[in-house]
């Protein structure tokens, strides 16, 4: 019933949100850090959050990482999730499903990577899908919309509610520490000399913070109008660029998410 | 009238009118959020934060942590970024714990809050197990040694004037022989 109220193209464009999430996933297992790949490790750090005490608490994330077999069919399971929402991405237990084991694959990792990384875009993505009937998927695309614009935007008020923009040379400071473990290695390239350049030049790296606050700012006007979604989109996709050329700090795992805003125009007219 | 129609065209408003129990839901949430906001405790459920960073310190050093096993550093930064990522963040999560007396935040958060130990010990890293830590580093990242092992973790600082990344000193934080 649900197929018939939402027409082709949207499903077309869901696909392909569905198929870019499987791309950010098959990434995550090339890099090595997916669930088949934290086989053995025993170190973990958890902050206050009470999502992550959940799954460490219940034990899951320590038998998977305890356990070869588990953490293959956890990768093995997400995969074939995702196949199946692309080819029926209305099925809302699908969705449902692919939620929670990337839930537990986001808190997993974090806790023990030992550092709670900002890209849980790849689990927020699926909140819309989760949802049966036309309204209930808008209302749910709408609050995930609504958090991903919170995201950023308070990323840019907490700059200037931290007056951190009147302290010109902390980015040159902040900037000091991503590429260390580059120098020490010898490994050098672009970035580095990148990096070198705006530490030393303290009022380029100040443009750029300034610049980055202001694209975490504009996304306030995603509050007030849908019209532009697609500009915030582009411009947070190329923000995303520039923070891993400039910081070393990639944004895999948080592009589909941001990517829902290319839907914002279809989610409306349901 | 103009404010009525305004308010009407709200999400809260609409999903008020849509359902009851949502709206409840997404209150709960914008009131939970705000009040850990307001008592700057942003980073208590998920990450929405993570992004923003201050220091303040006008200093133009840096530091990073490195592996050698048997005389020989382990390279990192040739990995692709989620896992070099990881190896740099734990591994610099695994110092502080060796320095402050085997102890991650969370344990002495709890014992200062009185918790009792054996309910949330799940929420802690066996600390027999942890010791092993290093060597399962070394695996991840891919690096083959030979046993007996000496390994040991550096600290490495840099300063950075005249253009450059200079290595002024490296200090021993941890030293262990596995046998």
């Amino acid at each position: 019933m649900q197929e018939d109220l939402i027409n082709e193209n949207v499903k077309r464009k869901i696909r392909l949100i569905g198929c870019l999430l499987l791309l950010e996933y098959l990434v995550f297992i090339i890099s090595g850090v997916s669930f088949s790949y934290l086989y053995g490790n025993s170190f973990f750090n958890l902050g206050l959050d009470p999502t992550s005490w959940l799954f460490f608490y219940s034990y899951i994330s320590q038998f998977i990482a305890s356990n070869r077999w588990a953490g293959i069919l956890m990768d093995s399971g997400i995969i074939i999730l995702l196949l199946l929402f692309i080819k029926n991405p209305l099925r809302n237990r699908i969705a449902i499903a692919l939620f929670l084991l990337l839930l537990c694959y986001y808190v997993t990792l974090m806790g023990y990577l030992t550092h709670q990384n900002f890209q849980i875009g790849f689990v927020i993505v699926m909140i819309p899908f989760m949802f049966k009937g036309k309204k209930n998927v808008s209302f749910a695309f709408d609050a995930s919309r609504y958090f991903l614009l919170f995201f950023y935007f308070s990323a840019g008020f907490l700059k200037l509610y931290y007056y951190s923009l009147s302290h010109p040379e902390q980015f040159s400071h902040s900037l000091a520490s991503q590429f260390t473990p580059y120098y020490l290695e010898g490994n050098t390239g672009i970035r580095t000399d990148l990096n070198l350049y705006l530490i030393h030049h303290t009022k380029v790296s100040y443009l750029l913070y300034i610049g980055s606050f202001v694209v975490e700012f504009i996304t306030v006007i995603g509050f007030f109008t849908k019209k532009f979604d697609k500009w915030l989109a582009l411009i947070l996709l190329l923000f995303h660029c520039c923070t891993w050329l400039i910081m070393d700090i990639g944004a895999i795992g948080q592009l589909s998410f941001i990517c829902l805003l290319f839907l914002s125009n279809d989610f409306k007219s349901l | 009238m103009q404010f009525n129609s305004v308010l009407k065209q709200t999400f809260l408003y609409r999903l008020f009118v849509h359902s009851k129990a949502g709206f409840v839901v997404v209150l709960l949430i914008l009131i939970f959020y705000s009040v850990t906001f307001s008592k700057r405790m942003g980073m208590i459920f998920l990450p929405y934060n993570n992004m923003f960073t201050v220091d303040f310190a006008k200093t133009n050093k840096a530091f990073t942590y490195a592996v050698k096993i048997n005389e020989q550093l382990i390279p990192i930064t040739d990995n692709l970024y989620w896992k070099k990522d990881f190896l740099e963040s734990s591994l610099n999560t695994y110092v502080e714990y060796i320095d402050n007396g085997h102890a991650l935040y969370l344990e002495n958060y709890l014992k200062s809050r009185n918790a009792n130990n054996n309910v949330f010990r799940n929420l802690l890293p066996q600390k027999e197990l942890a010791t092993q830590w290093p060597l399962w580093f070394a695996r991840f990242a891919h690096y083959s040694y030979s046993m007996p092992a000496k390994v040991e973790i550096l600290r490495y600082i840099y300063v950075f004037k005249d253009g450059k990344a200079v290595l002024t000193d490296s200090v021993s934080t941890y030293l262990n022989y596995f046998k």
